[in-house]
């Protein structure tokens, strides 16, 4: 038996995904408001894995690293099973290693139809920004949380309908050009998460026994190198 | 006095930034120490924290509360006194391929506000740039920011750079962003901070300079 815990700002992109493998796991959904909060993400994960895990063989966690929010959680019953990558853009953009190969074209601002719509979301954060502080105020806000970008990238997973990307890339457009940025849709994937959710959990997934940890090296870290290198110092 | 510091402290936690600069002026006016002055806007920073955490606040507000410091520090004139006249002591920059810079900002203007001398490199700074800087200036701390978890192999890169060049046992690294305990291992760093109040805390330690030698103790510091 499979439980899922996973994140509410791709719940959209599991969802499809789901019915498209005709997944049936059931699913346990976390608030997108949790990433600004990676210590509390990481206990509000430990407790549902505590709630769930005497029933069942393997827990998903849909999640990424996030900050460290995964980093030590563990199950007494269950195997954990985490997608291999940074947080959920890696993740829509098909592994760390293609999000770093953009970023030399120049460092772009992520946005996703999900993370648009929470709470936490770009034009919802600047219209709740207006409403306290004014446009003028506002604008030097957005102008130093957006400096060092040079464009909003829509990832397109294909899950979405021309008149809802039409609809976001309006939104963006209205940001990037107050802002000076460009804007672009990126073509995204959902692989991960039909390995996922069909249990082909290959090497782009962390897979922790039970009773044992997350640690910092399952993703990727080797703290021992790093050690070793102290030896050197004088 | 004690209304008008009382004032100030609650208006920045309610990031009305006009009333706390016509309060800093006022208080400057009145004789109150430009030092008071900025650890009362300091606390009222820290009560903006723990609204962020409580998530009565939003990064917009963690912003705004940068941006008011940071027009703070341009009203008194010690601050901008002693970072120009100041020998460097710590070099902080956002490493390579991250460009977040709130926190580190903020750090900047609090260590600058105790007359500590800091060389800021800014955002997306190569590896080779604060290995030169150390080894240039001789500052005995370097501080290493960064909020992307591609950041930490960044990090390692440079104490790598640092042990290369015999540098290492000559600065103190302190890393800062999305980092705890296993980061700073993975990294090789001596520190590791995620709240601006206790990083300069780690700093003054370092520097031998008594946490408590301004007219303020750091209460509270997380």
């Amino acid at each position: 038996m499979t439980t899922v815990i996973a994140c509410e700002t791709i719940k959209d992109e599991i969802i499809y995904v789901a019915n498209k493998v005709q997944c049936k796991y059931p699913f346990l959904w976390m608030p997108s408001s949790l990433h600004k909060y990676p210590e509390r993400l990481r206990h509000e994960l430990q407790k549902e894995i505590d709630k769930c895990d005497k029933e069942e063989d393997n827990i998903l966690l849909l999640f990424g690293y996030c900050g460290n929010a995964v980093l030590g959680l563990s199950s007494r019953y269950a195997r954990l099973i985490i997608p291999k990558m940074d947080d959920c853009i890696s993740l829509l953009l098909g592994g760390n290693q293609r999000r770093k190969d953009l970023s030399t074209e120049g460092r772009a601002y992520y946005l996703t139809k999900g993370w648009m719509n929470s709470d936490s979301g770009l034009a919802v954060e600047y219209h709740r920004c207006v409403m306290k502080y004014g446009y003028d105020k506002s604008n030097m806000v957005f102008k130093v949380m957006l400096k060092g970008y040079k464009s909003l990238d829509v990832i397109d997973t294909g899950i979405a309908s021309k008149e809802t990307m039409s609809e976001m890339m309006d939104s963006v457009q209205k940001l990037a050009d107050r802002f000076d940025l460009e804007h672009k849709v990126i073509e995204g994937t959902l692989e991960v998460l039909y390995k996922s959710l069909s249990g082909q959990w290959d090497e782009d997934f962390v897979i922790i026994e039970p009773g044992e940890k997350v640690k910092f090296e399952d993703f990727g870290f080797d703290i021992q190198q790093s050690k070793m290198q102290d030896v050197i110092s004088i | 006095m004690v209304n008008t510091r009382r004032m100030l402290v609650t208006a920045v936690e309610t990031l009305d930034e006009e009333k706390v600069v016509r309060l800093v002026k006022m208080g400057l006016n009145k004789g109150i120490s430009p030092l008071d002055l900025i650890e009362d806007v300091h606390q009222g920073m820290k009560r903006v924290g723990m609204l962020y955490e409580r998530e009565d606040y939003y990064i917009a507000d963690l912003i705004m509360a940068s941006l008011i410091f940071q027009r703070v520090l341009t009203l008194i004139p010690i601050a901008k006194k002693s970072a120009a006249e100041q020998k460097p002591q710590v070099i902080i920059g956002t490493v390579k391929h991250d460009i977040h810079d709130i926190g580190k900002n903020i750090i900047i203007g609090l260590l600058r506000s105790r007359g500590i001398g800091v060389i800021d490199l800014g955002v997306d700074v190569p590896p080779a740039v604060f290995v030169d800087t150390v080894k240039e200036t001789g500052a005995k701390i370097l501080g290493l920011s960064g909020l992307l978890t591609s950041s930490y192999e960044v990090m390692r890169e440079i104490v790598d750079a640092l042990n290369k060049n015999n540098l290492r046992s000559k600065v103190q690294v302190i890393i800062g962003g999305l980092v705890n305990e296993d980061v700073k291992e993975y990294v090789g760093a001596d520190y590791w901070v995620d709240d601006c109040s206790y990083g300069l805390e780690v700093c003054q330690h370092i520097l031998n300079i008594d946490v408590n030698s301004s007219s303020n103790t750091m209460a509270g510091v997380v």
